[in-house]
Formats: C-alpha cells, structure tokens, sequence
C-alpha cells in the first residue's frame, strides 16, 4: 500500500513538473523563420514574418511565405498574425528581426526588450536594420525565389562577420538596453537585392550614425573580435595596400591620468595579396621596414576612425569609455563628461604567402 | 538434488522378492531393496521394473569354461557404446582364464573399464543405467558391478553462437557436463579447483557441478549458493534458466543477476575473480554466480586484443547501450514537446518527413519498434534462408514502401532502426533494452524531456537497489577507487590491473604470478 502511495505521489509530482498540455506534433506547427518591423500608414507598426512551408514530398525544398499583419504594438500585431494563421506559429527558430530605417530612428529599446523577454525567441537571433526600403521587402525576395530569406540574411551576417570582418553580428542579448552603444549591419536594395552596405550605430536604443563597411573592420579590430578579412589601407601617397588580415590579438590599458588615456595594441598577421609599389620584401631587413609601414598605416586608421566617431560624433562606439568604466570605475568617475584620449599601437608581422616564399626568405 | 536415500525404507535381501517400486509424487522409488543372489530373480525384477521402456537391453552370455558362472549385463540402447560394451565387458567376461566368482574379481581383474564400482541395492542399478552405465550381475552373487559404458551422442564442441569472437579460443560447451566441466579444469591445472557434485530434478536427475577455486571464492558467497541450490524441489530441470529464475535475488527483474555463459574461458576467468560456476548437464551454457551490471558489457575478446581496442569497443557497447534506451523517447520529446531544443534544419526535416503521416508521433514510433521486434524474433528463429528473405521484405516494405504510403515518417524509420542496431550490440541485454525502450518511449511521449529523465532515474534508482547474491549490482560501476575502474568502462592493461574484484573474493591480490 505504502509503495502504491509513493508511486501515485510520484506520478502526481512528474505530472505538475511537465505534461500532456505542452504536446504539439511539428507538423502542426509553422516555423516562423524572421520577423520584420515596419513603421505603419495607419498604426504605429506593421509586423511581416516569414514563415517556413515544409516541402511536399522528400525530395523538394522548403518554400517560404509572408504573412503580414499590422497594429499599435509589435504584440498585437503578433497577435494577430497568429490568428490569421492556419497554423501555431513558432517562433523558436526565428534567426532575424528585420528594422526598417524609420523604425529604427524611432528607437528599437522597447522591441528588443520585448523580445528578449518572451521565452520562445531565441536569444542568439539576429538584429539587422534595412536601409532604403520597407524591412517586409527583405522577408518577401525568399517568397519569390523559393528560399527561406531570413535564414540566408542571417547567414550572410555571419560570415561576413567571420570571413570579411566588415559586420558587427549584434544578437538579440547582445543589444544593450542601459544607454550603451551598439551597432546593427545594415542591409541596402540594389537591383533587387539586398545586401549589407554597412552598419548604423545605436544610442539609447535609437540610431545616430551610419558607418561604412570599412569603419566597421575597424572597431571589430580594436574591440578584438577581429577573426580575419581584407583590409584596404593606403599610402601617404594614396597607393592602395590591399592587406588579409589574421590572427588579431588586442590588447587594452589604461596608460595616462589627465587625460585619461588607453592604449590599444593590436597585433596581427597580414598577408599581402599585391606587392604595392614601393614596397620590398626581398630582405630581411627591408621585409621589416614593410611591416613597420603597414603597421603605422594601420595605426593610422584607426586613429582617424576613432577621431571621426569619437570626437565628431562623439560616439564611443569603439567601446574605450565602456572599457573605462568597467576596469576602472572611479577613473570613469573622475572623466566627469570629459573626453578620454586613445593611443594605438600596432604590431604587423607580414605572413608567408605560398608563391613568393623563396623571394621573401632570400 | 539427489533424492534422500531410503536406507530406512530398505527391505532386507532375505525379504525376496522384490517390491513392486512404486513411483512417488516426485517421480522417485518409493522403496529401494537389496540386490538378490539369485540372477533370474535380479533379472526378473528389471525386466518388470522397465516393462515399459523398449530401450531397456538385457544381454545374457556364458561361456563353457570352468569356474565362470552364468552371467548378464543391462544397459539403455542409445546411452550406452556398443564398442565399449563389448570391448570391455563382455569379451573379457567371455575370455577370462580365472573363475570369476563374486563381484570383487568381476571389477578388479576381469572388467577392462577405466571405471567401475560394485553397487549392492536396486536404486544404485538404476540410477548406474540412467547414465548410461552397463550394470553386470553375476549368478550367486548378490552384488552387481557397475562399468563406465556412456556413449550416447554428444555435440563436439564448437565455436558458440551467442558469443562470437574473432581472436581468442574458438570452443564452446556441449551439452555433457563432464566434458563441459573438463574443458573448465584443462583452463585451471590446480588442486584448488573444486568440482562438487550435485543433482537436479527428481525425474531428470540432471547432473551439476558446483565449481570454485577454494582458495579465492569467499566461504559466505560459497555458502549462499549452496543454500540456494539446495532449496530448488522440482522434478525437472532441463537447461539452466531452470536453475536460474530459482536462486536469483530478484527473478522478476529484468536484467540478470545470474550470469550465463557458452565459454569455458570466460569461466575460467570468472573462477579467477572468485566467482562459482554451476555446470549443468543437458545445457551448453554455464552459470556464473554472482554477476554484475558492469558484466554485460564485457565480452571474452576483450581479453585478448589490445586493451586500446578493447576499451574502444568496451565503451562503445555502454555508449549504444544507453542510446538504444533513450534514443526513441528523446527523440518522441524533443519533437512533439521541445521543438526549441532541435536545429532548425533537423526541425525542417523532421517537420517535412511528417507531412500526411496519421499518426502522432509516439503512436508511430511505438507501432516501427514493435515491427522491428517481430522481425528480429522472426529473423532469429528461422533458418538462415527464409531469415533472408525476410530481411530483404522487411527492408522494402518498412525501409520503403511505408515511407512512400505516408504510413510513417523516414526520421521516425531513422531513429528506430539506429535504436535497434545499437541495441543489437549487446547481446546480454538485449531483452532488457526492448523494454526499456517501450518505458522510456512511453515517458517520453507523454511527459517529454522530463519524462525520459524521470524515467531514466527510475531504472538507475531499481539498478541501485539490485544485488547479485549479496554483492550490490551496480558494484564497481560508481567506485571511486581508480583500481576497480580498471576493467569497467575500459579494459586497463594487464600489468595495471593487479586486484582481484574485493566483493567476490578471499584475497584480492593477483596477477603477479
């Protein structure tokens, strides 16, 4: 008897824990792939979300559809667009929210909150802005060319971050929501398509600035999450130095008091792709000369990457007052709306590159 | 167990003639008597007492020559070799040059029998041609001698089935327990190898040998055993899973705690750690008591290969072990619960195979697990050809023409076909993975992930609770000690591996000679 009380006691506590209430057969379901945000005509949002169409039989593909709903808030668009589905709609592998540009200048704090705090989303998604045209747009090319578009953005996000450096892969956790700076790629419409043309950097939730693809290389390369990519320095003559880029290390400290100063070391491999002219690394020693050049080339821009952002702008978008006042609190304390000033460093070591391998070494 | 003797019961030769020998409730004489000196009365009360068995021989021969009284030989057509017979009984009766006048002569100086004894009572006769002994009776004497004379057909020993293994020893028991018992003791040439035997079943009357190493076993264990096997009261014991649903600590359980195995290496190993075997005859397989959890996953070639390899294989059986439970109800879970956890083209897939499928996905899986238990049992029984042909069907109409109809989803045929090989992998537990299966199936399709890992628990919780003749199953699976990991989960060179297991036996150090 006494083990039949336990056995139902168990049963009872297994049940509360989990149950029959949460089961859902996947094919009942429609996997909701990326959502974008529009501002609307006649309410304050309209919500799209590309929702995957399982294939038909095992040799097709997938196919993709848009549903578009509008509304006074980002959930009751959501809302809607669930019960205009023929399907529940999940949107646990969601990959991309889309922001239009005007949505995005209205500020896009609030959203993200919202999405960070529903459970279903993933947390690792993708944020993005589309420039020039309506976010919807971006969802609609996968209905039209028999792909799943959100996943194919999300994956052009990642590897330009990985194989170019010339994207910030801001993720949906990652977005700050206490007045930090954040950058978000931005997407552009050319003959139809979309691609990134750079990136728009956030404060308090609200775009101010746009960057091209090369600024963006050069905050990857001072916040240190630089992988690898080509990176186009120039001469002071105006001679183009085509340079891959791998390998980076960065390291940061805090070096003077009045003013505030960091000092960022930045050292990386680089592969020249061409010879540029002007350029020898027939010896060794004229091999060292090229490096201390590249570098101090470097050095250069990003120095002058910063001066734009930092003290035109006055965005900090290279993240140093964040560095600041997470290492040294009470010297952040004492900047007292003060600007802190950046000193770079960089240390190049040219790389072997295969073909030239003999002439280099000689 | 051999049946008490009636000594008591015992009517005195002066008592002629014989009684009628019953049989009792189990199969035994309910009266036993003394030989007579007369040979036409001895003969008389066999021909009645076998009446009815048409195997039954009894073979009268004299011979002209002075001093040699009439006598004759019983014996079972079939248990018997004629050659021996012949050879060793009846041609040196007949050409004896002394006068063979009592039973003494008979078996120290006529008979030519690597074994003979002189019995005086008619159990003793009977029980002698049981096993396929030749009893001679003289005229005049009023005991008998018995002579080794068995030759019923026996199974040479071959390669076992149910244990394979490309290196090693190639030969398995038979089912003669003498043979099976010298192919133990050709393993361990020691005078403290123990063979004690013993009976089973009051109609069978199944020889046993009970077999230890005296020095290593513990006397506790021995004596557990012991107690065990003599409690067993039935009147047939035919092969050894008799023996074992009768002394094992939890018989409704699924797994074993009576380890059973076709090797006579595997055994000899077994003895060496302190383990007792029970040969039994009519069975090609031996009992090895006691056995534990992290036994089932050790396999005799593990001991020689490359403990490299062997830890290799060894951790893959416990791996697919694990997988070949859990897979089906993970799988079940985490579709229809929680679709979250899954990558997103492992979703799309799944999500894409399901479309048009009737039935809910635990339904499917449970409706594919129990095709491919008919097929295996079908496949398993069948001679090897027909097992073919059945494969080949089985293959098309579940691997393809059920995919097509839509009848089920090809993740679903995935995932139970990868369950069901894995579990494959170790025979010794095949008949527990398929229920454990089915349970954790069944928590995973109405409780989801929770359900599996509750269910999970439950069956490490019985595993906990389980012993094996007093030794705790799961020993050695959670000891922290780094000697007793040495020959679990992988198989530790034999330099390193210097104790023997402490929980079977007397003195734990070993394997330096």
């Amino acid at each position: 008897m006494k083990r039949i009380v336990l056995l139902v006691f168990f049963i009872l506590i297994l049940v509360s824990f989990s149950g029959c209430y949460d089961y859902r057969e996947i094919n009942d379901t429609a996997m909701v792939a990326g959502i974008s945000i529009d501002a609307g005509k006649d309410a304050a949002y309209e919500v799209s979300v590309e929702v995957i169409q399982p294939a038909d039989s095992e040799t097709s593909t997938p196919k993709a559809k848009v549903l578009k709903e509008s509304g006074n808030s980002v959930e009751d668009c959501l809302k809607r667009l669930v019960n205009a589905a023929t399907k529940e709609l999940q949107f646990s592998h969601c990959k991309l929210i889309l922001f239009s540009e005007a949505v995005a200048i209205q500020g896009i704090s609030d959203l993200v909150d919202y999405f960070l705090r529903d459970p279903e989303y993933r947390s690792d998604l993708f944020l993005a802005v589309v420039s020039g045209a309506q976010a919807s747009e971006m969802l609609s090319t996968g209905e039209k060319e028999s792909r799943i578009s959100s996943y194919d953005y999300a994956a052009v996000i990642e590897n330009s971050y990985t194989e170019t450096g010339s994207v910030v892969p801001t993720r949906l956790y990652q977005f700050p929501m206490d007045g930090e700076l954040s950058i978000l790629p931005v997407f552009k419409k050319n003959n139809d398509q979309f691609s990134v043309s750079g990136s728009e950097g956030f404060r308090h939730g609200k775009k101010y600035a746009e960057f091209d693809l090369k600024f963006t290389q050069s905050v990857l390369l001072v916040s240190g999450e630089y992988k690898q990519g080509e990176l186009l320095l120039f001469t002071d003559d105006g001679v183009e130095v085509p340079c891959q880029i791998k390998g980076v290390k960065t390291k940061k400290k805090i070096v003077g008091e009045d003013p505030l100063t960091v000092s960022v070391t930045v050292d990386c491999d680089i592969l020249l792709t061409t010879l540029p002219v002007g350029f020898d690394i027939s010896t060794e020693e004229s091999m060292n000369e090229t490096e201390s050049e590249i570098a101090r080339l470097l050095t250069k821009k990003l120095q002058e990457d910063w001066k734009t952002a930092y003290e035109e702008n006055y965005s900090d978008i290279f993240g140093l007052e964040i560095y600041v006042y997470r290492h040294a609190p009470k010297k952040y304390e004492n900047l007292n709306g003060k600007k802190a000033d950046f000193k770079v460093q960089c240390d190049v070591e040219l790389a072997n590159f295969g073909i030239s391998n003999e002439r280099i070494y000689e | 167990m051999k049946g008490k003797t009636q000594e008591n019961d015992l009517i005195q030769k002066e008592q002629p003639p014989f009684p009628d020998f019953k049989i009792n409730s189990k199969g035994d004489l309910s009266q036993n008597a003394f030989l007579s000196s007369d040979l036409s009365e001895n003969r008389a009360m066999l021909q009645r007492v076998f009446a009815g068995d048409g195997t039954f021989i009894c073979r009268d021969f004299s011979t002209e020559k002075p001093g040699l009284a009439s006598c004759f030989a019983v014996y079972f057509d079939g248990l018997i070799k004629n050659e021996i017979v012949f050879e060793s009984v009846i041609r040196p009766i007949i050409e004896a040059d002394i006068p063979v006048t009592s039973a003494e002569i008979l078996s120290r100086r006529v008979i030519l029998n690597v074994d003979t004894e002189i019995i005086s009572t008619a159990k003793e006769c009977f029980d002698a041609m049981m096993m396929g002994d030749s009893v001679i009776f003289l005229d005049g004497c009023s005991q008998a001698v018995v002579a080794s004379t068995k030759g019923f057909p026996v199974r040479t020993p071959q390669e076992p089935t149910g244990e394979k293994a490309l290196l090693g020893p190639r030969e398995g028991f038979t089912e003669s327990v003498m043979m099976n018992v010298a192919m133990i003791h050709r393993k361990l040439k020691t005078v403290d190898f123990h063979a004690e035997p013993m009976t089973f079943g009051t109609r069978t009357q199944c020889r046993a040998f009970l077999c230890y190493l005296g020095s290593i076993v513990q006397p506790e264990l021995l004596k557990e055993v012991k107690r065990r096997l003599a409690k067993i009261d039935m009147d047939g014991v035919l092969d050894a899973n008799y023996i074992v649903e009768q002394i094992s600590d939890q018989p409704r359980s699924l797994f074993r705690t009576v380890g059973l195995t076709e090797r006579p290496d595997v055994v000899a190993g077994g003895l060496l750690e302190g383990r007792i075997a029970l040969v039994l005859d009519g069975t090609p397989v031996v009992l090895e008591m006691p056995y534990i959890f992290a036994e089932t996953f050790q396999v005799a070639e593990d001991y020689y290969q490359n403990f490299w390899f062997a830890s290799i294989g060894r951790l893959l059986r416990v791996i697919c072990y694990f997988l070949s439970i859990t897979v089906p109800g993970i799988f079940v879970s985490l579709v229809s619960y929680h679709q979250e956890l899954l990558p997103t083209d492992l979703a799309l897939s799944v999500a894409q195979a399901r479309v048009g499928v009737p039935f809910p996905l635990g339904v499917e899986c449970f409706l594919m697990i129990v095709i491919f238990e008919v097929l295996r049992e079908a496949s398993q029984r069948l001679p090897d050809s027909i097992a073919q042909a059945l494969s080949i069907v089985g293959a098309i109409v579940i691997g393809d023409a059920a995919v097509s109809a839509r009848f089920i989803g090809s993740t679903t045929l995935i995932i139970v076909a990868f369950s069901g090989i894995t579990g494959l992998i170790s025979p010794r537990l095949e008949n527990s993975v398929i229920v454990l299966r089915f349970w954790l199936l069944f928590c995973g399709s109405v409780l989801g992930l929770y359900g599996v890992l509750f269910g999970f628990l439950g069956i490490v919780l019985y595993l906990m609770s389980m012993k094996s003749f007093g030794v705790p199953y799961l020993s050695y699976c959670f000891s922290p000690h780094v000697q007793d990991q040495k020959d679990i989960l992988i198989r530790a060179p034999w330099w390193v591996m210097r104790n023997r297991p402490a929980f079977f036996s007397m003195d734990v150090t070993r394997r330096k000679g």
